[in-house]
C-alpha cells in the first residue's frame, strides 16, 4: 500500500491529474502527429518522452480508431524491413484544423491559469526542491 | 523482407482477443488483431523468447479487457460520428452487454422512450377514441393520476382532466422527453468514446 492509497488529499490530486490528462489525450495524440506520420508505438513513445504522458498501451488503438472515425486522422499499412507491416497514422486536413483549434484553446486556458497561479510559484517550487 | 514471425504466446493472446470481438464485422476484428500483432512485434524488437513476449503481453493488458475496450470505444465512436437516433439506440443496445453502466443507461433510456411513447400515442389516439383516451384521474382518495390509452373513460369511473388538450400537451411532452432521452444517451456514449483507463498518471 502506498501513500496514494492512504492520504485522501493525494488520492484526490491523483484523480484530478488523471482527469486532466484524459481530457487532453486527444490533443496530445493529434499534436504528436503534427510533424508527420507515426505508427502506434512511436506515438506512445513521443507522448512519454516529450510530454511525460504515459498511456495504457492496449487502449491507444481504440483511441486512434475513434479519431479516424471522426475524420481527424487516416491510416495506412506499410510493409517494413523489420519483418512485419506497421500501421502509420497521419493527420487529415480536418485533423490539422481541429488540432490547431484545440491548441489555441489550450494556450488560452493555460495562459490564464498560469497567471492565476503566479502567487503559488514560490510555494510549488520550494516544495519540489524540498522533496 | 524478413519472414513473418508468430510467437506462440502472442498468437494465443490474439486468438483470445478475437474470440471476444465476435460482435464486430470480420474486417474490424482482423484489423484489431493485426494492429495488436504489429504493436507487440515492435515492442519485442525481434526478441522472440517466451519471457519477453509474455512480459509485453502482460503490459498490454488482459486480452478480454482489450477486446471489451475495443468493442466499447468502436461502438461509441460510430454513434458519435453519425449521431442518428437509430445508431445511438443500436450502440446503446451493444453497450448494455458490455458493463453495468451500459446496462443501466440502456434501462433508463428504455424508460425514457417508453414514457415519451405513452404521451405521443395518447395524443395521436385521442381523435380516434375521444371518450376512452386521455389523462385520467381515477376515483382514488389519494388522487393518483393514471395515463390511459385503453378502456378508461366512457362508462368507467374516472375523469379526463385534459380533454382535447391532451393532443398538444401529449405531443409536446412526448417529443421533449424523447429528445432529452436521446441527448442523455448521446452524452453517455460520448463519455464512453473517450478512453476510460487510457490516460494514466506519469508514475503508472
Amino acid at each position: 500500500m502506498n501513500a496514494l492509497d492512504t492520504n485522501p488529499l493525494e488520492v484526490d490530486l491523483g484523480k484530478w491529474e488523471i482527469q486532466l490528462r484524459k481530457g487532453s489525450l486527444s490533443l496530445a495524440v493529434l499534436a504528436s502527429l503534427w510533424n508527420g506520420e507515426l505508427y502506434g508505438l512511436e506515438i506512445l513513445r513521443r507522448l512519454e518522452q516529450v510530454a511525460n504522458f504515459t498511456v495504457a498501451e492496449g487502449t491507444i488503438y481504440p483511441l486512434l480508431n475513434r479519431l479516424k472515425t471522426a475524420g481527424f486522422i487516416e491510416s495506412e499499412w506499410v510493409e517494413t524491413d523489420v519483418g512485419h507491416p506497421r500501421k502509420y497514422f497521419s493527420l487529415t486536413v480536418s485533423g490539422r484544423r481541429y488540432v490547431i483549434g484545440l491548441s489555441r484553446a489550450w494556450h488560452e486556458f493555460a495562459g490564464g491559469m498560469n497567471q492565476l497561479l503566479v502567487p503559488l510559484e514560490a510555494r510549488v517550487h520550494g516544495k519540489r526542491r524540498a522533496s | 523482407m524478413v519472414s513473418a514471425v508468430r510467437p506462440e504466446p502472442l498468437e494465443v493472446y490474439l486468438q483470445t482477443v478475437e474470440e471476444h470481438l465476435k460482435s464486430l464485422p470480420p474486417e474490424d476484428r482482423s484489423e484489431i488483431v493485426r494492429e495488436l500483432r504489429s504493436h507487440v512485434l515492435d515492442r519485442i524488437k525481434g526478441d522472440l523468447s517466451d519471457a519477453t513476449v509474455s512480459a509485453t503481453l502482460t503490459r498490454l493488458g488482459d486480452p478480454r479487457e482489450i477486446a471489451r475496450i475495443n468493442l466499447r470505444m468502436r461502438a461509441a465512436a460510430v454513434a458519435v460520428a453519425h449521431g442518428t437516433p437509430l445508431t445511438v439506440a443500436r450502440t446503446l443496445t451493444r453497450l448494455a452487454t458490455l458493463g453495468g453502466r451500459g446496462l443501466l443507461t440502456f434501462i433508463l433510456s428504455l424508460t425514457g422512450y417508453a414514457f415519451a411513447g405513452c404521451w405521443l400515442l395518447t395524443a395521436l389516439a385521442k381523435p380516434f377514441a375521444p371518450d376512452r383516451v386521455g389523462l385520467w384521474v381515477l376515483p382514488d382518495p389519494t388522487g393518483d393520476l393514471s395515463l390511459s390509452l385503453g378502456r378508461h373513460g366512457a362508462g368507467a369511473a374516472g375523469h379526463d382532466v385534459l380533454g382535447w388538450w391532451i393532443i398538444p400537451i401529449g405531443l409536446a411532452v412526448g417529443v421533449v422527453c424523447a429528445v432529452l432521452t436521446y441527448r442523455v444517451d448521446l452524452r453517455f456514449i460520448r463519455q464512453l468514446a473517450r478512453p476510460q483507463s487510457t490516460a494514466t498518471s506519469p508514475s503508472v
